[in-house]
């Protein structure tokens, strides 16, 4: 009798819900029809190439809804890429024209850059305009040692842990040490657009002329063995270390709604992305 | 502080000397009472108001007492008492209305005839009627949701609690429970108040020309007061609804010398997924009481305790084998407070009050070896003592007064362990301690024959470690009468704030963090002038409210951009001060009486902020700068069991700064580019308006017998419109497209309710 009055109980619990659920509907999302126009604006990024050359891409910015995670990168690459444009590099010594080398990528050969050196790098496209920016050669820092082993976190998760030390210059530096696993799909890089790099930076108020010692986890959590995994040690400007911190804290904006934007900085001149001038140290392992 | 403390003891001491009896009166009409009547004693010119159980208390040499007794849609009553000792009275006025009063809603009303009256400016009375008898989210009766339907308010995302008063942000309005701030004010991490609709006598929502007692924030003051009157018999009211469930009692003892009442809330679906074999790991709950003790007729004594938590926690078990990750949040917030009111001898009065609050939030986050634990704590202990003298010469009335109130802050404390830590270090902002005091002073008096004159002063002090702040904060109004029934009005007020909320411009949320001003954080501040002009048609039960007004504030809080609130422990070295201006025009239309009640509202407003490091220093609309914000609000009584309410409420849409482009930069190890968002301007894009009709039915059982019921459905959002939050990128499935939209948060959804008291 118990058992039959419970079980009319649940049933009239039941009935209610799912006629309030019933009841309940989400209305259909409306249409957006007021966003600003964008600015179009040159895009620089740089990389120095040890053997003393120079590749500065230039693309321009484009629409919110034109490209996501998915997709393809070179049609990307090829609808953004600035070809127009006049590259030059003044250095402390010389003034040098970069060469198109093709996709918004300008070349140069045979560029010694010495820790310490200021360069201005100019733009003149007659499409998208002039900018330019300035920025300083960083020493190149080296991992002092460097570990990494697989390391599973008790939560299904398949890590990397890192151990490693830096032996920190007297003058004042901010590091960014990076970890990725290298995969290839059809000989390219299983993700080219927003790649899951691993990421910290280190400023070393604090540590200077010490060692820096320390462990990290690193995702993504599906390391397995066999995965060939770089370790990237940078010594970069203080600049460049506000941005990809300002990255880092974004990064759990999930609460998009409630999340406040951020206009990421830049050190270039009339236009984004950055001039960068240094050499990272990279470490291959493969993980067992 | 000490002379001023002595002094009030003086006082209540002196009185015990003095040979005067008390004169207890109840003013009633059609059979109920009438709250916050009008009581003029003649013979020295000063005003009783009653309370809202129509009771006023008068202490007086033995002797003839002559009273004016007024009340909007009753005629007024003058006549003369003999009072030779404690003499107890109760006052009938006949009606000056059609018979209609017979079927109306009833309840507290006529609430803004003493507002009408009074020099204040950009005040409103909201009573248990405006609050349960308009259809709401949920059902859940919710004093935050009616307000938010008054001029010069706006809410936040569509069904919170969040209050932007005058182009003011959310921390700036101070919530104030019989006398005690309220830190959160919000359950159901946002989405429902946390007062009990049944404790609440009247509730008062100031957002200017704010009287110098009344300080700390800038944007408003909402006075929420429980109920204080001893109760004649034992009552017991309760109501389960589609949120919630509560049960209200009150209780008389020892005749009519003290009473107290106790209330409670829960949510209880949580308890009826249960019976299914199905967990919903929330739940919220309050707990209210208060005793009233009246050992004197001159003398009241209460005792408040209020409490309310709000509780998540479940464990999730990826694979089913017993191994998995545990989340608690707990928050809440707890007060207690003892006041003692004294009426004294030829006006003078004394209020005294001692109390403590906090507010507390807990996350745990564990599996194994990896946690994730934050808290964060505030609380405060202040006492308060006004004096107030009636009839100073004449009809003019001072008020003075001192306060102290000491905050106790942690901030927040966070400890991560395992592979949370990759993410969220380990860190705690120390705890940090406030030091508040105001001393106040008002005198209220007749200029000349219409115009009377309110002028004030507050001074107060913020003392922290390293730093100290002082303001003079002076008040004025003004009410020039133009005929019996219009006057206008103007005010000044500057008012100081010293604690700030670390949260999201678009959104409180439980986990937000009260933070007092430092060495580097200057307090905000503000200067409002209101005008205003004011009319009531007795025959209509009518109240028209036209006003304007200008504010500029100052250190305004912000952040810069790119910062991480989330368990951020560093965020003071983030914030930023800044400026803004806010004006506009409201509309008040409200009818209290008849058949129809309700009210029209309409607000037209701007509001702008400025800070260097927000925007590349320019000017920029606030978050909730919305242009036009309008509702309509009615309950209309079929007869004496059956009432439709509906409420139309219409804003245009909030600000939102959108993604509208992107670039690429190299990813950190070359190996692919990173996408970066490209924002517009800070505030850059409206949102679509939002508006919204709610509908409600209620059924009554009938008057008159013993154990009274009613029944109250009806829908909120009755024609589904989605009221967007902010607008987002969708991927279409079929095609991989992208598109923006505006997605809503509620859309149409039912609500049902029992009421029940006997």
């Amino acid at each position: 009798m118990r058992g039959r009055g419970k079980t009319k109980v649940r049933g009239y619990v039941v009935a209610t819900l799912t006629v309030l659920m019933g009841w309940s509907c989400l209305p259909d999302p409306l249409e957006v029809r007021n966003i600003p126009p964008l600015k179009p604006e040159i895009v620089v990024n740089t990389q120095i190439i040890p053997d003393e050359s120079l590749v500065v891409f230039l693309t321009k910015t484009f629409g919110a809804l034109e490209a996501s995670d998915d997709s393809n990168p070179f049609e990307l690459i090829n609808a953004i890429a600035v070809n127009d444009a006049t590259v030059i590099l003044d250095g402390p010594t010389s003034s040098d024209t970069l060469q198109l080398l093709g996709a918004g990528a300008y070349g140069g050969l045979e560029l010694t850059f010495n820790a310490g050196d200021v360069y201005t790098l100019r733009v003149i496209s007659p499409s998208m305009g002039t900018v330019q920016a300035t920025t300083t050669v960083t020493p190149r820092v080296e991992f002092e040692s460097l570990s990494l082993r697989r390391y599973f976190n008790g939560y299904d998760d398949t890590l990397v842990q890192v151990s490693y030390s830096i032996k920190d210059p007297l003058e004042r530096n901010f590091y960014m040490i990076n970890v990725q696993r290298l995969r290839l799909q059809n000989e390219i890089p299983e993700q080219l657009l927003n790649p899951r790099v691993y990421t910290r930076v280190i400023d070393d108020s604090g540590y200077d002329g010490m060692v820096i010692t320390d462990t990290l986890h690193a995702t993504p959590r599906d390391y397995a063995a066999g995965d060939t995994v770089a370790v990237f040690l940078s010594n970069i400007q203080e600049d460049y270390y506000d941005f990809i911190k300002l990255r880092l804290d974004n990064r759990m904006g999930f609460v998009e709604f409630v999340s406040e934007p951020v206009n990421y900085p830049t050190n270039v001149e009339g236009g984004r992305g950055f001039f960068n001038l240094y050499i990272p140290d990279v470490r291959l392992f493969v993980v067992e | 502080m000490k002379s001023f403390m002595m002094f009030c003891l003086g006082c209540v001491a002196f009185s015990g000397f003095a040979q005067t009896v008390t004169l207890k009166g109840r003013v009633s009409g059609n059979g109920e009472s009438l709250p916050l009547a009008h009581v003029l004693v003649v013979e020295d010119s000063t005003v009783r108001i009653c309370d809202a159980d129509g009771n006023f208390v008068y202490r007086t040499k033995p002797g003839n007492v002559t009273l004016r007794i007024s009340y909007t849609g009753y005629e007024t009553l003058q006549t003369t008492v003999p009072v030779r000792r404690d003499t107890v009275v109760t006052f009938r006025l006949s009606a000056g209305v059609s018979n209609l009063e017979e079927v109306v809603v009833t309840g507290q009303r006529f609430s803004q005839q003493e507002l009408f009256e009074s020099t204040r400016t950009s005040s409103t009375v909201v009573t248990g009627n405006d609050i349960s008898g308009i259809p709401v989210l949920g059902g859940e009766a919710d004093l935050i949701k009616a307000i938010q339907l008054l001029p010069g308010t706006i809410q936040g995302i569509e069904g919170t609690t969040d209050l932007f008063v005058r182009g003011g942000a959310a921390d700036q309005n101070l919530v104030l429970l019989d006398q005690v701030p309220v830190y959160n004010t919000s359950h159901l991490f946002g989405f429902l108040s946390v007062f009990n609709p049944d404790i609440i006598a009247k509730v008062e929502s100031v957002n200017g020309g704010f009287p110098a007692d009344y300080g700390g924030r800038l944007s408003s003051v909402l006075d929420i007061q429980t109920r204080s009157a001893i109760p004649e018999k034992t009552r017991v009211t309760g109501n389960v609804g589609t949120i919630a469930t509560r049960l209200f009692a009150e209780v008389p003892l020892m005749d009519n010398k003290v009473g107290f009442w106790v209330a409670g809330r829960r949510t209880y679906v949580d308890q009826l997924m249960k019976l299914v074999g199905e967990e919903l790991p929330y739940y919220f709950s309050d707990i209210n009481g208060k005793i009233t003790f009246k050992p004197a007729s001159q003398d009241e004594i209460t005792i408040s305790y209020n409490a309310g938590d709000d509780f998540l926690g479940y464990f999730r078990d990826r694979d089913n084998d017993g191994d998995g990750i545990t989340t608690r949040f707990a928050s809440g917030n707890d007060s207690q407070s003892l006041s003692w009111k004294r009426e004294l001898y030829n006006g003078w009065s004394t209020e005294l009050l001692a109390m403590r609050t906090a507010y507390r939030y807990r996350v745990e986050n564990f599996f194994e070896e990896n946690a994730l634990f934050a808290n964060s704590r505030i609380e405060d202990y202040g006492v308060k003592a006004i004096v107030t003298r009636d009839s100073l010469w004449g009809d003019s009335r001072m008020r003075i007064g001192a306060e102290w109130i000491r905050h106790s802050v942690s901030p927040v404390v966070v400890n991560t362990a395992g592979w949370v830590a990759e993410f969220l270090e380990s860190s705690q902002s120390g705890p940090r301690y406030a030091n508040q005091f105001a001393l106040h002073a008002q005198h209220e008096w007749s200029l000349a024959d219409r115009l009377r004159v309110n002028a004030g002063i507050r001074g107060s002090i913020a003392v922290v470690e390293n730093a100290e702040y002082s303001y003079a904060e002076p008040r004025l109004s003004l009410r020039y009468e133009l005929d019996e029934d219009a006057n206008v009005k103007l005010s000044y007020s500057r008012m100081v704030q010293y604690m700030h909320r670390v949260s999201s411009s678009a959104a409180s949320t439980p986990t937000d963090i009260w933070y007092p001003v430092t060495d580097n954080i200057s307090p905000q501040t503000s200067h409002q002038i209101t005008a205003a002009w004011q009319k009531r048609v007795v025959p209509h039960h009518l109240y028209i409210s036209l006003e304007t007004y200008y504010k500029r504030m100052g250190n305004l809080i912000g952040y810069e951009e790119g910062t991480n609130l989330f368990f951020n422990t560093d965020f003071a070295s983030r914030l930023v001060q800044g400026k803004g201006n806010a004006y506009g025009m409201e509309l008040l239309v409200k009818k209290e009486a008849g058949r129809l009640t309700g009210w029209i509202s309409y607000t037209l407003s701007w509001s702008t902020r400025q800070f260097d490091r927000i925007n590349g220093g320019k000017w920029f609309y606030s978050r909730y700068d919305r242009r036009h914000n309008g509702a309509i609000v009615g309950q209309y009584a079929l007869n004496n069991r059956w009432a439709l309410s509906l409420v139309w409420e219409y804003i245009s849409g909030a600000r939102f700064t959108p993604v509208i482009g992107q670039y690429v930069v190299f990813a950190p190890t070359l190996t692919g580019l990173d996408l970066i968002p490209v924002y517009s301007d800070i505030n850059g894009v409206r949102l679509a308006d939002t508006h919204r009709l709610d509908l409600g039915l209620r059924y009554k059982s009938i008057p008159g017998k013993r154990y009274q019921w009613q029944i109250f459905a009806g829908v909120y959002n009755a024609y589904n419109r989605a009221n967007p939050v902010g607008i987002d990128i969708v991927e279409d499935e079929t095609d991989g497209s992208l598109s923006y939209q505006q997605p809503g948060v509620f859309g149409l959804i039912p609500f049902v309710s029992y009421g029940f008291s006997f």
